[in-house]
């Protein structure tokens, strides 16, 4: 696992994910299921409990993927970064709106920001070997 | 590598800048600055599938002329002081990056190849940085531009409720 930047970046992200979903609950007491107006984590990121619950999703399916081999660690990645850059990009034409489900506020679009480019960038750029095998593979280098 | 990296990186960003300087502008000016963004996007996903800069020339003639798009966005008012130094920074870094490469394509005609260093933790690191650099600087433009203007009061805390 130590050898693939996949892998490497899938687990941490995965972890990091879902201790976020879960500690996440802890600050959505009273916070509706998909109030457009959350609790803060950190004191800094808005999360509502739907908001969680996403964050738990893709943690797990992070944390699976990195668990589960290079080439699942590489589409999920890939996969969770495209959405999330998505996210990001939707999440500031429906602000203030009925739309923002996930109560998006701007400390969330960094993140979300931060982790679309790093996993997009890792799915693209490391473990290329992968993408021409069609058998699964031992871990490869970084470029 | 690193080059690589960062001038997709910093494409992503830029991408983002112009979309959400679109969001807030007429169609006129929304259209081809969408057009610009979906070329960025497209080079950085090319850049990193083939592992070094693409088209090296003609990225650092459009990330120059960019530049000066910025400039005169700026001047015209299409866009603030903030979202304007993160697009013209971003730019000239790319442009900087590509002039490298194409420096080094003079240079090297054809590639020696190196030994491909095997620390996937230190590409994640550098990875990682660069990432939060990318965002650290794209995220106060998005905030800035018209539709992130917008989107700032939102996602305030209901405790104390």
């Amino acid at each position: 696992m130590s050898s693939s930047p996949n892998r490497i970046v899938g687990g941490i992200f995965g972890a990091v994910y879902l201790l976020v979903g879960l500690l996440g609950f802890a600050v959505t007491g009273g916070v509706g299921f998909i109030a457009t107006k959350g609790g803060l984590l950190l004191g800094l990121f808005a999360v509502n409990p739907l908001h969680n619950i996403v964050h738990l999703l893709i943690g797990a399916a992070l944390l699976l993927a990195a668990f589960s081999g290079v080439r699942a660690a590489k589409g999920a990645n890939g996969t969770v970064g495209f959405v999330y850059l998505l996210v990001g990009i939707v999440g500031f034409f429906i602000a203030d709106t009925a739309a923002n489900i996930l109560a998006l506020n701007t400390a969330d679009h960094v993140l979300h920001l931060a982790s679309a480019l790093v996993l997009i960038v890792v799915s693209l750029a490391a473990d290329r070997a992968v993408s021409a095998s069609p058998t699964r593979m031992a871990p490869s280098p970084a470029p | 590598m690193n080059g690589t990296l960062w001038s997709s990186l910093a494409g992503f960003g830029i991408a983002l800048i112009l979309c959400a300087t679109a969001a807030g502008s007429g169609i006129a000016i929304a259209v081809p600055l969408l057009l610009l963004a979906t070329a960025h996007l497209t080079w950085a996903v090319v850049a990193l599938r083939l592992g070094r800069i693409a088209t090296p020339r003609l990225a650092c003639a459009v990330a120059a002329v960019e530049v000066l798009l910025a400039g005169g966005m700026l001047i015209t008012g299409v866009i603030g002081f903030v979202p304007f130094l993160a697009l013209a920074g971003l730019s000239w870094s790319v442009a900087a990056v590509s002039a490298v490469a194409l420096r080094r394509a003079h240079r090297d005609p054809v590639p020696v190849p190196r030994s491909r260093a095997r620390r996937p933790g230190v590409f994640v690191l550098v990875l990682v940085a660069q990432a939060l650099v990318v965002s650290a600087v794209t995220t106060p433009a998005l905030a800035l531009s018209t539709p992130g203007e917008f989107a700032l009061p939102h996602g305030e805390s209901h405790q104390g409720h």
